[in-house]
């Protein structure tokens, strides 16, 4: 079976889902990702990155309930599931490959 | 029925999702207590979508398992030109989501950060969402267009 790769930016969005576990969906996954990247997401962005996460199986999403706060739009919540996990695992494992024997940080 | 208070009706209007339209009964009181509402919240794990409470004491709760605003009503709060052309930038999938998080967004920027700044919030990822969409290409020829047939470059 083919190995999907995770982009930068997908892994990021796919850590921030799984951080977020039962409250993900694009508000906060935006604003989690803002805070920690240091930069802001568009929405655009953040939902397309989603898109091809559950296309490759990593993310599942079903819509929620309509708020007032929203005008009486649902709210499409996302999930990680094992393959992402997965994903994320080898990812981690993969950076961690790369940084062996070299220093922490920035070189002097 | 006035020609205005028909318009304002047709405005308050909700649908079902996947039944079509839907004209609440309260539509109506929703409607005569605008200017008199003073607070209005959401509880869906008590099946009451929304609640309203009017300065005269009154409460009104819409009981509706998931609604949203008609397509053609903009909402209030975001500029009504923009909001008329999101259906376009939209996938279908993900159009009531990603105008949900945008009402979302919009509203808590123009609480922290005022009108202003949650008005070009909202142009740019409009921008975001239109380049996302139909890829920069034609919004770039589109804009030389218009540029060309406006100063004639």
């Amino acid at each position: 079976m083919k190995r999907r790769s995770l982009g930068g930016f997908e892994q990021a969005v796919l850590l921030t889902t799984h951080r977020l576990g039962s409250e993900a969906y694009g508000v906060p996954i935006r604003r989690e990702l803002s805070k920690r990247l240091g930069r802001e997401a568009s929405i655009g962005a953040v939902y397309t990155a989603l898109e091809r996460l559950e296309a490759k199986g990593f993310v599942t999403s079903w819509l929620g309930g309509a708020t007032a706060q929203r005008g009486g739009r649902a709210k499409r919540f996302y999930r990680v599931e094992a393959p992402g996990l997965l994903a994320l695992d080898e990812a981690r494992m993969a950076t961690a490959n790369l940084w062996e024997g070299l220093p922490a940080g920035a070189p002097a | 029925m006035s020609k205005r208070q028909r318009k304002r009706k047709r405005r308050l209007n909700w649908r079902v999702e996947g039944d079509g339209p839907m004209d609440l009964e309260t539509s109506t009181e929703l409607l005569a207590s605008r200017r008199n509402l003073i607070a209005a919240q959401s509880n869906i794990d008590a099946g009451i979508d929304l609640t309203v409470l009017r300065a005269d004491g009154s409460v009104i709760a819409l009981q509706c398992k998931s609604w949203e605003p008609m397509d053609n009503v903009a909402d209030e709060a975001m500029p009504e030109f923009g909001c008329k052309l999101l259906p376009f930038l939209l996938p279908r999938k993900h159009r009531v989501a990603i105008a949900g998080d945008l009402a979302e967004e919009f509203k808590s920027y123009a609480a922290h950060w005022g009108r202003p700044y949650a008005v070009r919030f909202f142009w740019w990822e409009i921008f975001n969402l239109a380049i996302r969409r139909f890829s920069l290409l034609p919004i770039g020829a589109a804009v030389t267009a218009w540029l060309r047939r406006r100063f004639g470059w």
